[in-house]
């Protein structure tokens, strides 16, 4: 038998503890229900659950609610990660004549000084080689530090978050298991976390989903500059290849505007790039298993499961551990 | 002689229960797997019979002040819970011999009594 345990900063007499984090959201979030508390809002958090003698954290952040509930006499406190400053962090200039500009800066330099400007200084990203202000300084005024800065992180198809160390990161990092073949800067090949069998699956739902397939992007950049990519057939990860899955001649249209895209090139980029994260078939599983700190959006795991027939990378698109007297299951969507 | 908060109590039946608070989790490819909480404090069930108003408003009145109040008995050392329920039925009597120190026309209810430990 497992002894379960945690730790949520200056909380006591734990009821339940739920973490989660998407890959498209925009911070992780974590929700504690106890009995006592000593936080206040704005106070550091860290959790850590798992097992006596094998336990992790798996959040740090920021608290942001306190709710008490009657009768139970609980509380209820709600947490997001570091990266709720840069959301919370509006950059409004004195003059708005004269707004914080940047000339001819890559993307992860502009995005290291938004984070900078929100007191987010851990931080880590790879070399994007795609830069901005270089006919016209890119203006940063009346926007969020994290608005612009994942803004500027979809033109160039890549992803902005926070771990569960704190540390920011700005990497190429598509939903789905990457083999670093793509030609695309900071395309490395992943590799898997660890592997889930079927002695810890509680329960999997595999299935096919073109609900975000696009198979055409049109970008438009500043004046004059637009751009598009397409391609008749999607990719089918199940197969491996390339087939045509939307009627022929029928295309589904993503389309991106930005008027910091100022060259041909970088709006073909932008188009090119995004096409490749669109333009495929999501192989989307449910997972349930016994709870795993280790196990966290973003990292890649790989499913062994001869109930299922399955054995292959599947990458962590959401995960959500759940810590009560219920027990501590994680659950998972996964996609390939 | 049985006593809660000192009211006399006359105790039919006793039950007392202890719990862990387990989970069970059954892997598609592994037997069950339990996941240790905690565990929850004694609960104590007794059937009880209570002479006379006086007693049935002293108990009814401790419904309300989440206090915790001594069990005296013979077979443990005095403790303290928690009242947390209370059911009375009236019984039909037409003298009372269980309680010589009330008249004998008291009339005699029929306790169920639920009791938390706090610990």
């Amino acid at each position: 038998m497992s002894r379960l345990t945690a730790s949520a900063t200056g909380c006591s007499n734990l009821i339940s503890i739920t973490v989660s984090d998407n890959h498209d959201a925009t911070t992780s979030t974590a929700v504690i229900k106890c009995l006592n508390h000593t936080v206040s809002i704005g106070d550091s958090m860290i959790v850590s659950l798992g097992y006596v003698g094998d336990s992790g954290t798996v959040f740090k952040g920021y608290v942001k609610q306190i709710e008490r509930e009657i009768p139970d006499d609980a509380y209820v406190i709600t947490a997001h990660n570091v990266l709720i400053r840069a959301v919370d962090y509006f950059i409004v200039s004195n003059n708005p004549e004269n707004p914080i500009s940047y000339n001819n800066i890559k993307a992860e330099r502009l995005i290291k000084n938004l984070m900078a400007l929100a007191g987010l200084t851990n931080y880590s990203s790879g070399n994007t080689y795609f830069s901005l202000g270089i006919n016209y300084p890119v203006e940063v005024n009346l926007v969020s530090a994290y608005d612009f800065s994942k803004m500027i992180a979809d033109l160039v198809a890549w992803g902005l978050w926070a771990d569960r160390n704190g540390t920011v990161n700005f990497y190429n990092r598509k939903p789905y298991p990457m083999d670093g073949l793509s030609g695309q800067p900071g395309d490395v090949a992943d590799t898997p976390l660890k592997t889930v069998t079927d002695s810890t699956v509680l329960s999997f739902s595999p299935g096919l989903d073109e609900k975000d397939l696009r198979n055409r992007v049109v970008v438009y950049g500043s004046e004059g500059i637009f751009a598009e990519a397409k391609q008749a057939t999607s990719y089918n990860p199940r197969t491996g290849t390339y087939q045509q899955i939307l009627p022929a001649g029928f295309y589904k249209t993503a389309a991106a505007a930005s008027q910091w895209i100022d060259s041909q090139s970088m709006a073909q980029n932008a188009a090119n790039y995004n096409l490749a994260l669109y333009n495929r078939l999501a192989d989307i599983g449910n997972l349930t298993v016994l709870g795993d700190h280790d196990l966290d959006a973003r990292e890649v795991i790989t499913v062994n499961s001869s109930k299922a027939g399955i054995n292959a990378d599947y990458y962590i698109f959401y995960v959500e551990h759940s810590w009560s007297s219920k027990g501590y299951i994680t659950s998972m969507q996964l996609r390939r | 002689m049985w006593y809660y908060n000192n009211v006399r109590i006359i105790v039919q039946d006793f039950q007392s229960s202890d719990e862990q608070i387990i989970a069970r989790h059954n892997p598609i490819g592994a037997g069950t797997v339990l996941h240790y909480f905690g565990s929850d404090d004694q609960i104590v069930n007794l059937n009880a019979l209570v002479v006379g108003t006086g007693d049935y408003e002293t108990l009814r009145a401790m419904k309300d002040d989440q206090a915790e109040y001594a069990l005296q008995s013979p077979w443990f050392q005095n403790t303290n819970y928690v009242l947390k329920a209370l059911k009375f039925k009236g019984m039909l009597t037409n003298c009372q011999t269980l309680r010589p120190d009330l008249p004998i026309d008291a009339p005699v209810f029929e306790l169920d009594i639920e009791l938390y430990r706090d610990e």
